[in-house]
């Protein structure tokens, strides 16, 4: 019935160089989750274990790791559709982001890059059946994945990421009171629209089923076509460069 | 420009090597590496044909010897390989400007695949007119 | 005249709500959680801002905290909550047999309500069971749990608060004269075990509060009490689906994001630390929550998980469904004669901002200190701001 499975998991100390991984050995089933093989190792067998984790279903983003090298929420990433009775799980923290310890990664830097972006989390705006107008909160759950499994972040620490790039087209597309002309700006630069690559990975781990590629590109016409308006003195980027 | 959001992981040369690592990765990550690859492989091919035509310094007979090597089977297989990765190379070069204007992402693995299945045809057409000679 | 220092244990919606009452207050708050924000009981919860009327028949008194604070975390958290309402619908003649009493109950909590004829709640939840007797609308909510408890830390912040996870409280610090006066910390992320010392210590650690109690001698009367919930891949209704009848298993659907919760089960255990998921209980929540709503059964399940909710215990009182959901502010000076020690426990998310303000009234008197609560109308900066 239960599985056996080898946890290889990565350890670090604030500042120890360098890391390693530990092997866990884990009866588990296989219709349970990564999360719940985490949280099993460090109810049971290293109280030291430190990752992060709240609602257990998909909504908070925050037990987002790697799992044999892909970017998966933990707490909906079943055993069965990873590993084999036998097999091992290499798990690991999600990349780009700086490591605090364990599979603790500091995701404040994706948060102050959201934060310049602006996008409230309800959609407000958009009827979401009828007769009533209902209100959701955004499918964004902010967890980071796509960060990590961007390989543009992985060379450019000032490109400003799928998550926030994607934030910044719903922005634009449903402002819900935002001021967007900062946003514009935001998204005009080689740091941001015009660094992606187009490896599309964001939207491949996007637990969300989002789209932040799809995002981009949208971005990327809608510019286009701003400055080509701009050349005539018109659109939003005109305005902005005549102050 | 994203203010006080850099809190810098340093980057490491690993990091560009990982680049080249889709394991287990989408098509997009596929294609996003083999760009790359091929884009290294065209850039020592320009080195060394640079070297090539720079046999012209040594005079006609040496040209000509160089060239009789380059006509032997190994070498046009050599040719059919550099026409694969200038057709991998371009003709996803075209599928990045397509979809860079916003046209058809959703599709961008057919795009792939048909870009793909014409370039094979190219290739094996090319093939063809090189071993014939 | 330097800041009384407030030591606060736990990072749940407790913990963060007493938090920002605090700092608000004018004190230097320093808050201890030994895992992620939100990692414990508040972070698995069912995500539901209560109306009160599932407490509004048997326990009137967490009816009408609910209620309250309802209406003033639309205030204060404006833009972090998901309002479209929540129906409790009629499904059987027992149902029907509850519905009186239920409105007698939103009356006595004055939780504003409104009947719905079949066709009327069909027309807003085309999902809903098509054979629903009767349906009352109550003004229920949905909040995201870990935003909730972020959105209160990032004020909390802003008013100089210090938040720290990832830092396990080992013990509580003796004065040897029978008073705490700080608590012996280990930093998880480095290994570093230390002291810090404050003025008082508050646990805010739900179905922890035994654990932490008892490492001052003390004692609280907690009842570790699980519940399993079930989560869909997809949103089948827009409003909160409640069962018109006593709060029993499986007999609420919650709505959040694209996805819905199905919940809840309840049993003791004892200890909160780790707790398994019966499996008979997931098919329970599907059928069940079939019966609200039939599409649950074409919708593919997505995630399961428990949290032990802590409940006080009083005796003779042995079910977990029994037990009141209201919250109580222990001064273990009274209880147990140990000064500078305070617990906060039981209670909900959604009363989270009254528990802060009770423990905090309590944290003032014992300090001797003279600070109106001003949560009621101070608005929570965003979530985001905690990582700022």
């Amino acid at each position: 019935m239960a599985w056996q499975v080898q946890f290889r998991v990565f350890r670090s100390s604030r500042g120890e160089v360098p890391a390693h991984f530990d092997p866990f050995t884990v009866e588990i089933k296989p219709d349970e989750t990564v999360l719940d093989g985490i949280e099993r190792i460090w109810a049971f067998q290293d109280r030291t274990l430190t990752f992060r984790h709240a609602c257990h279903h998909a909504s908070c983003g925050s037990c987002a790791m790697r799992v044999n090298g892909v970017e998966k929420l933990s707490c909906v990433t079943y055993i069965q559709d990873v590993t084999s009775d036998g097999g091992t799980l290499v798990v690991e923290p999600l990349r780009n982001f700086p490591i605090v310890s364990d599979l603790v990664v500091d995701v404040s830097p994706m948060f102050h890059r959201m934060h310049e972006v602006g996008m409230p989390i309800i959609r407000s705006a958009e009827p979401l059946g009828k007769p009533e107008n209902f209100n959701c909160f955004e499918n964004c759950i902010e967890c980071g994945m796509c960060v990590s499994a961007c390989p543009v972040m992985l060379t450019s620490n000032q490109y400003l990421g799928p998550a926030a790039l994607a934030a910044a087209q719903r922005t634009i597309a449903e402002p819900r009171g935002v001021d967007v002309r900062s946003i514009w700006q935001l998204a005009d630069d080689e740091n941001s629209v015009w660094r992606c690559h187009t490896a599309f990975e964001c939207g491949e781990v996007c637990p969300s089923n989002g789209d932040p590629a799809g995002a981009i590109m949208a971005l990327r016409r809608r510019l286009i076509l701003e400055r080509i308006k701009s050349l005539f003195g018109r659109g939003i980027l005109a305005r902005q460069r005549g102050g | 420009m994203t203010g006080n959001g850099q809190h810098n992981t340093a980057l490491r040369w690993g990091d560009s090597v990982r680049w080249f690592d889709a394991r287990r990765r989408g098509l997009g990550m596929w294609a996003f590496a083999l760009n790359r690859i091929t884009g290294v492989l065209l850039m020592i091919y320009l080195l060394v044909h640079f070297v090539n035509i720079s046999v012209l310094y040594l005079g006609e007979t040496a040209w000509n010897q160089l060239m009789d090597l380059f006509r032997m089977p190994p070498f046009l297989i050599f040719d059919v390989a550099l026409v694969l990765v200038l057709l991998y190379h371009g003709l996803n070069g075209i599928r990045l400007v397509i979809l860079a204007l916003d046209i058809g992402v959703a599709q961008q693995k057919r795009i792939f695949w048909g870009l793909m299945a014409f370039g094979t045809v190219v290739a094996v057409f090319t093939a063809f007119g090189l071993f014939r000679g | 005249m330097t800041k009384p220092v407030a030591i606060v244990i736990g990072g749940g919606s407790t913990g963060a709500a007493t938090a920002h009452d605090l700092a608000l207050r004018g004190l230097k708050v320093i808050l201890v959680e030994r895992g992620e924000i939100a990692s414990g009981t508040t972070g698995r919860c069912h995500c539901l801002l209560h109306s009160g009327g599932r407490y509004c028949v048997k326990d009137q008194e967490a009816g009408i905290e609910c209620i309250e604070e309802n209406i003033m975390l639309r205030k204060i958290m404006p833009d972090g909550l998901e309002l479209n309402d929540g129906l409790f619908i009629a499904i059987t003649d027992s149902d029907m047999d509850y519905k009186d009493k239920f409105i007698a109950g939103c009356e006595a909590c004055h939780i504003p309500w409104e009947e719905l004829t079949p066709q009327q709640a069909l027309a807003i939840e085309p999902n809903l069971n098509p054979n629903l007797k009767a349906a009352i609308r109550v003004p229920d909510g949905v909040f995201e749990a870990l935003r909730f408890c972020l959105s209160f830390l990032a004020t909390a912040k802003k008013n100089g608060a210090e938040i720290h996870p990832y830092i396990e409280v080992l013990d509580l610090l003796s004065t040897g004269q029978g008073a705490i006066k700080g608590v012996h910390v280990q930093d998880r992320t480095s290994g570093r075990v230390y002291d810090i010392e404050g003025d008082i210590v508050i646990s805010a650690t739900g179905p922890w509060a035994g654990d932490i109690a008892a490492m001052a001698g003390a004692s609280v009367p907690i009842q570790p009490t699980p519940g399993v919930m079930v989560s869909m891949n997809q949103r089948v209704v827009n409003l909160v689906v409640n069962r018109l009848n006593k709060a029993a298993d499986g007999d609420i659907i919650v709505p959040q994001r694209q996805t819905s919760i199905i919940g809840t089960t309840s049993w003791p255990v004892d200890h909160a630390d780790y707790i398994p998921v019966p499996e008979d209980h997931i098919q329970m929540m599907l059928e069940k929550g079939a019966e609200l709503v039939p599409g649950i059964r074409q919708a593919r399940m997505r995630g399961v998980f428990a949290v032990a909710r802590p409940l006080i215990a009083s005796a003779g009182q042995a079910d977990g469904r029994e037990l009141s959901r209201t919250f109580e502010c222990f001064d273990h000076a009274k209880r147990d004669g140990v000064e500078g020690f305070v617990t906060i426990t039981g209670g909900k998310a959604t009363t989270a901002r009254a528990m802060a303000e009770k423990t905090a009234d309590v944290v003032c008197r014992k300090l001797g200190l003279d600070a109106p609560c001003r949560t009621r109308d101070t608005v929570l900066v965003s979530y985001r701001e905690y990582y700022i």
